[in-house]
């Protein structure tokens, strides 16, 4: 679906955004600093506090495929934390690090600029529009940018935005990267091969555990790439609650257009083989029906998110959601390190480990994930 | 989306680039440097001068790689990055060729080219080692950079006119001198560009050790005849993809043969021209891969020193050797690997009992 700049703006408006006129800039989308976050995570929106443009995206990789397709294995690699040369653990995209590096990503109003990308024209026009805002008196770090390719292309990542904002306000915790199997993977005697889901929301027991932090709440869940940097926007409190969700997890395929439906729907029936996924919905803008009794439809609607659901469950395997469902808890704990101070974080693994800081490698890290509670967690933030 | 390594290198690519400026900026150097980088992968393959990271190799003409961001002075090619984490997530061996051909192009041209990759990785695997105290879950394999890689980088470096440099991911401070060093080498300035170079290929060559390239390879020939029986190459390698592993996009061969070949051909005497014989391919395969408008066949197929060959190119003086080879065409390779026999057809075309056409 051919999206234009207003297009954007109305979809925006529909979510409850406010538009605003910017002298010499046009038309922008209001956005809290909270928001911007999700944003730029998800849609690798630029943030034009330096000319090159600095994104959100891709900075909170652990785990890159999912245990449970994996004989319980867990697949992780850097990204939230780093390394040095000797595999020795080390900070890159923590809480501090991030405040430290790029401290006006975390306070302050910020303004969507939409900028149209024509077919064959280059896209890195961060500097130029980062240039011009600057000398039209604005401060370039309340920016961000986002580019509407006229191509069509690297739109998914707009519709799984909508589709977070949707699942956040629906109590989930959502993610737009979402680890499934490498490459195959065998069940009940059939190699069931390709594909990627383009988005996921989910909850476990463990959402009660942050709940009581303050983190979220029975109704608000929260983007995984936020958890890392959580104390950067909120303060950590104590809260009463009783919420006891179970397992559940929904996906989603992405495309940008209903020609690509078939395409969306073998994937779908793929995901669906695996018997994980409590839902799993097609979100293409402009199909309503994608034709198959199983899934139901993420789509737009005079600009507005419409969701319709299947009235059919998915066959779905207890086991393998108790596998998953410890998995996502790792997860969630090793997101949550990335706001313990770093300093503070490899005292830790040092004493549990009995290791000098010259010996933490990333399994002590993994391990400690695995084997703290959220509440320990929070303790060392 | 799934993460990819792109994502990642890109940000710590950026992340670098403000830290460099920081540095020039001290020296009054600050203006003179551009970061060409996109969001998306797509334009990085447009050439560089028509605003992309991506080269033609100027001894063909024909398209290599495309890079992943490039630092830019007064519009030219300054330092050209290609990164990857592929060694910490899974590529064990000659996967890792897949990119040999970005920097190759950049280092062809005379810029300075860099691969960014972690020279040790440690790969989560469900097939890896759990290390002692932690859950059983954790398993780890461990995983080195290429030495074929290595060895066509420094072969480059040595023998054309621009650098082909592999620097160590997690080693962003040398990624940072480069850059500040070659501004202030441009710019006529007092500067240890050489001393930061040098280092770098110091680095390369320690982690390559004292192997012989191929000792082990049992698909490396050192003396390839023809039909006269004369030598016509002293480096040529046989290559047991068959037609599906060469053209199925999940399976990447096509890339890593393009990689390997290119490692081969320049680390090879410059006096011998390089084979590629394909034991598994027939007449039919070769015309079809030549008429696939992938970077990889166009380059092989067109390239003045690269020769391609088939089975139906050899001359077996063992005919039935020769019927044995014809029999593994249609054979799963990854479960049956076959290492006697390739390691056969390697001793018989080193001895010139196996020719080619």
């Amino acid at each position: 679906m051919l999206l234009e700049k207003d297009d954007l703006l109305l979809m925006f408006k529909n979510l409850q955004y406010t538009i605003v006129e910017l002298k010499g800039l046009g038309k922008a989308v209001e956005i809290s600093a909270f928001d911007a976050f999700d944003f730029s995570s998800i849609t690798g929106a630029n943030y034009l506090l330096h000319p090159v443009g600095i994104s959100m995206k891709g900075r909170n990789e652990t785990f890159i495929h999912r245990a449970v397709f994996q004989e319980n294995s867990y697949i992780y690699s850097p990204g939230l934390f780093g390394r040095n040369e000797l595999m020795i653990l080390k900070e890159e995209n923590s809480a501090d690090r991030l405040m430290k590096l790029y401290p006006s990503v975390f306070s302050g109003k910020k303004f969507i600029i939409i900028e149209n990308i024509s077919k064959g024209a280059s896209s890195n026009i961060d500097s130029a529009i980062h240039k011009k805002i600057e000398e039209l008196g604005y401060n370039p770090s309340d920016f961000l940018l986002y580019k509407v390719f006229k191509s069509g292309q690297s739109q998914e990542s707009l519709y799984e935005f909508f589709s977070a904002n949707y699942f956040i306000n629906k109590g989930y915790i959502v993610e737009n990267q979402t680890p499934w199997f490498q490459q195959n993977y065998l069940y009940k005697g059939e190699r069931l091969n390709g594909g990627i889901p383009d988005f996921s929301a989910f909850k476990t027991p463990i959402f009660n555990d942050l709940i009581k932090k303050g983190v979220v709440t029975s109704t608000r869940g929260i983007l995984i790439n936020k958890l890392p940097v959580i104390k950067n926007f909120i303060e950590i409190h104590e809260a009463e609650s009783d919420y006891n969700p179970k397992y559940e997890l929904i996906i989603g395929e992405v495309k940008s257009d209903k020609s690509s439906t078939e395409q969306a729907n073998r994937q779908m029936q793929k995901y669906a083989k695996v018997e994980l996924a409590n839902k799993i919905y097609s979100i293409i803008p402009n199909c309503p029906d994608n034709g198959i009794d199983l899934f139901g439809e993420l789509y737009f609607e005079k600009h507005k998110l419409v969701i319709k659901n299947s009235n059919k469950s998915l066959s779905v395997n207890p086991s393998s959601h108790k596998v998953d469902s410890e998995w996502i808890n790792t997860t969630i704990k090793l997101n949550l390190l990335g706001n313990v101070p770093f300093s503070v974080l490899t005292e830790q693994l040092e004493t549990k480990y009995s290791l000098t800081n010259k010996e933490i490698r990333s399994y002590h890290l993994v391990d400690f994930a695995l084997n703290s509670s959220v509440d320990e967690i929070f303790q060392l933030i | 989306m799934a993460y990819t390594s792109d994502t990642r290198v890109k940000n710590i690519l950026k992340d670098i680039h403000v830290s460099v400026l920081e540095k020039l900026n001290a020296i009054g150097l600050g203006d003179k440097l551009k970061l060409r980088v996109f969001d998306e992968s797509s334009e990085d393959g447009r050439y560089f001068k028509d605003g992309g990271l991506t080269f033609k190799d100027p001894y063909t003409g024909l398209t290599l790689g495309s890079n992943d961001a490039g630092w830019v002075y007064n519009g030219a090619p300054l330092v050209i990055v290609e990164g990857t984490f592929g060694t910490e997530r899974g590529q064990f061996g000659d996967g890792q060729l897949n990119r040999f051909s970005h920097s190759a192009g950049v280092a062809l041209n005379g810029f300075i080219g860099a691969t960014f990759v972690p020279l040790k990785g440690e790969s989560y695997s469900k097939r890896g080692r759990n290390p002692s105290n932690v859950d059983e879950k954790i398993k780890i394999k461990p995983a080195n950079i290429h030495k074929g890689f290595l060895t066509g980088a420094l072969a480059i470096s040595e023998k054309e006119s621009g650098w082909f440099l592999v620097i160590d991911a997690y080693s962003t401070n040398i990624l940072i001198n480069l850059i500040v060093e070659s501004v202030k080498d441009k710019e006529n300035c007092h500067n240890n560009l050489e001393k930061v170079i040098n280092g770098i290929i110091s680095n390369m060559k320690k982690h390559l050790g004292k192997t012989e390239y191929g000792s082990r390879s049992n698909q490396l020939i050192t003396t390839l005849y023809n039909s006269n029986k004369t030598i016509v190459s002293k480096r040529s390698r046989v290559y047991t993809q068959n037609y599906a592993a060469l053209t199925t996009s999940t399976k990447r061969d096509g890339h890593g043969m393009l990689g390997k070949n290119l490692v081969e051909m320049f680390s090879g005497p410059s006096d011998s021209d390089y084979y590629s014989i394909f034991i598994r391919l027939r007449k039919n395969d070769v015309l079809n891969l030549s008429k696939r408008n992938s970077k990889e066949f166009q380059y092989i197929f067109n390239h003045p020193k690269v020769n391609v060959r088939c089975f139906d190119d050899l001359e077996f003086d063992d005919m039935l050797l020769r019927n044995e080879v014809k029999s593994i065409i249609s054979v799963n390779m990854f479960q049956d690997r076959q290492n006697d026999l390739i390691k056969k057809i390697q001793e018989e075309l080193n001895n010139g009992r196996i020719r080619v056409n």
